[in-house]
């Protein structure tokens, strides 16, 4: 037994060293799967040695456990996720931003492949004419892939954010150095990046027109 | 190209302006020759149990307001249909790509990722949609093996061929008519603006799911006996739903087959080539055997099949694994008649 458990082990690190990380972390949670089916069964053999092989599970019992599993798919935790998104909008005209999703999924499976993640989202954007730091609800289904933390493909999602920017450069029809407070909306599918933001200037220093319209289009979210 | 040689404007008109919501399920294809030779084992009672449960969820929240009084059957229908779909990806689909229940093919995450090289439309080109959306993993249910997208068909597209219905009915069409109407708008959108211009790919099976979906959604509030009945409790289904008898082997896109623009074609008819010589697999011949058995000539077939006649529409079959693969063989046998052994 020993020698098997340790087979099982090691098979995960193969295939990490093979440079499949998915292959990894797949045979990795097969490894403790097996190695923990492997106890039980060794904790409980001597109990079952008096009893008869088990039956096959019935259909009432096989759907409870359905049902059972159904149920647990509904329970949530929260996880961490990376994001960035690059862009072309007005004022900031060319711009490049990060942000992280603080987002619930279920439980019962994680984001390697497609999964749907209900949070806030927080990011900070820097481009030529300004920076914009914005705060707010978001939803995305997305996925790792083979990162991390990193949303690597983001299909379909949409945040409303509370936000404030800093204009600065040669930003047309704006005079730079302003402040400016507002709300951006975003849309992005299959990556596609769509935003849409309305914005007053704050601060005493500014002059001319104090509310100011955003947009633009990008890639990410 | 001719694949639409009559164009139905205010289908398209109409399409034009459902763009946008009906992409959602269009953007999702699949590829059930990529399981042909994998093992796969039925999973109708999980989806049946996933599909009962949100229904139930669905019931419990129009009746936790005054016991439902208040809500209309189709207060309940449209409770039911928010349960399962969402914005360009739905809800009952993500869940079937990731869920422990259901056997699907590919089964694990790194089968994911190599079904994502592998399959049918992996080789188009880099700009495709069909490279940038992950395919539907396939499952089975009641024998027949079908794309998850079909799930989300039957839910989603099915409520717009219901309100395509709902609104040929205020207009004073008869059931029929009215049902007609929807089918062939549904037609119209596939062939001209999400086949025709977003995918690249028609899909018959597809349209079969949707049909089936506007059956159910017909018969949630109609008929005799409407499923949804309003007891002293609230709204409840007579009975617990079962996808079974919707699902028949045109769901299949191996067995009924897409017509596929000819800016895709050229990458996926090689990769169905590929597949000839599993024609001869036991398991699949045995497979399109039972298809065949149980296949009958369906509503949204015998629409498509005037339209073929009518040269309004590619036949699909021209683009199936038989065909092909006769087709390849003949030219094969003339270009090297010693090695001439054509199929069927």
């Amino acid at each position: 037994m020993p020698g098997r458990a340790c087979a099982a082990i090691n098979a995960p690190r193969k295939a990490f060293y093979r440079g499949d990380r998915l292959a990894f972390a797949a045979r990795a949670r097969f490894a403790h799967v097996v190695v923990a089916a492997a106890l039980i069964a060794a904790a409980t053999s001597a109990s079952r040695a008096q009893e008869p092989a088990s039956a096959p599970l019935t259909d009432q019992e096989r759907l409870a456990a359905i049902d059972r599993e159904l149920r647990r798919e509904t329970e949530r935790e929260h996880q961490l996720f990376g994001l960035a998104r690059a862009r072309v909008s007005y004022p900031q005209l060319a711009s490049v931003g990060l942000g992280m999703l603080i987002g619930e999924r279920s439980k019962a499976y994680d984001c390697t492949i497609q999964c749907e993640v209900d949070g806030w989202l927080a990011s900070v954007e820097a481009g030529v004419g300004g920076a914009v730091w914005s705060l707010g609800p978001a939803y995305l289904i997305g996925e790792l892939g083979d990162n991390k933390y990193f949303l690597s493909r983001r299909y379909m999602g949409y945040s409303v954010r509370g936000s404030v920017m800093r204009t600065w450069g040669d930003t047309p029809y704006r005079p730079d150095r302003e402040w400016h407070a507002g709300v951006e909306g975003q849309f992005t599918v299959v990556s596609l990046n769509l935003t849409l933001g309305i914005y007053r200037r704050i601060g005493e220093h500014g002059h001319g027109e104090p509310w100011l319209f955003s947009g633009g289009i990008g890639w990410g979210f | 190209m001719g694949l639409l040689t009559r164009a139905n404007r205010g289908a398209t008109l109409a399409a034009l302006c459902a763009l946008a919501l009906a992409l959602p399920a269009r953007a999702l294809e699949t590829d059930q020759y990529y399981a042909w030779l994998r093992p796969l084992a039925d999973s109708s009672d999980a989806l049946n149990a996933k599909i009962n449960f949100e229904l139930a969820a669905a019931l419990d929240e129009i009746n936790s307001a005054n016991g439902g009084r208040a809500a209309s059957c189709r207060d309940a229908l449209e409770a039911i249909h928010d349960r399962y779909t969402l914005f360009i990806f739905q809800k009952i689909e993500l869940w079937a790509q990731r869920t422990a229940v259901l056997n699907r093919i590919p089964a694990t995450q790194a089968e994911e990722l190599e079904y994502r090289k592998n399959w049918i439309y992996g080789g188009v080109a880099w700009y495709d949609l069909g490279r940038t959306v992950p395919p539907s993993p396939t499952i089975e249910i009641a024998g027949v093996r079908l794309g998850t997208d079909k799930i989300s068909h039957f839910f989603s597209e099915g409520h717009y061929y219901l309100d395509w219905f709902d609104g040929a009915r205020a207009r004073g069409l008869s059931h029929d008519e009215a049902v007609e109407f929807a089918v062939r708008r549904g037609i119209a959108i596939e062939t001209t603006v999400l086949g025709g211009v977003i995918s690249g790919v028609i899909s018959p099976a597809d349209l079969e799911a949707n049909y089936q979906g506007l059956s159910w959604y017909i018969d949630l509030c109609e008929g005799e006996q409407p499923l949804l009945e309003r007891t002293d409790a609230g709204w409840k289904l007579r009975e617990p739903f079962d996808l079974r008898p919707y699902v028949s082997p045109e769901w299949d896109e191996s067995y009924l087959p897409n017509v596929v623009l000819d800016g895709r074609w050229k990458h996926v008819k090689p990769a169905i080539l590929s597949h000839c010589p599993e024609l001869d697999d036991p398991a699949v011949r045995a497979r399109r055997a039972a298809y065949a058995a149980r296949d009958e000539h369906t509503y949204t077939e015998k629409i498509l099949d005037s339209m073929v006649t009518a040269g309004e529409l590619r036949n699909p079959l021209d683009y199936g694994v038989e065909r092909l693969c006769a087709a390849a063989a003949m030219q094969a046998a003339r270009t090297d008649p010693a090695n001439g052994s054509s199929r069927q």
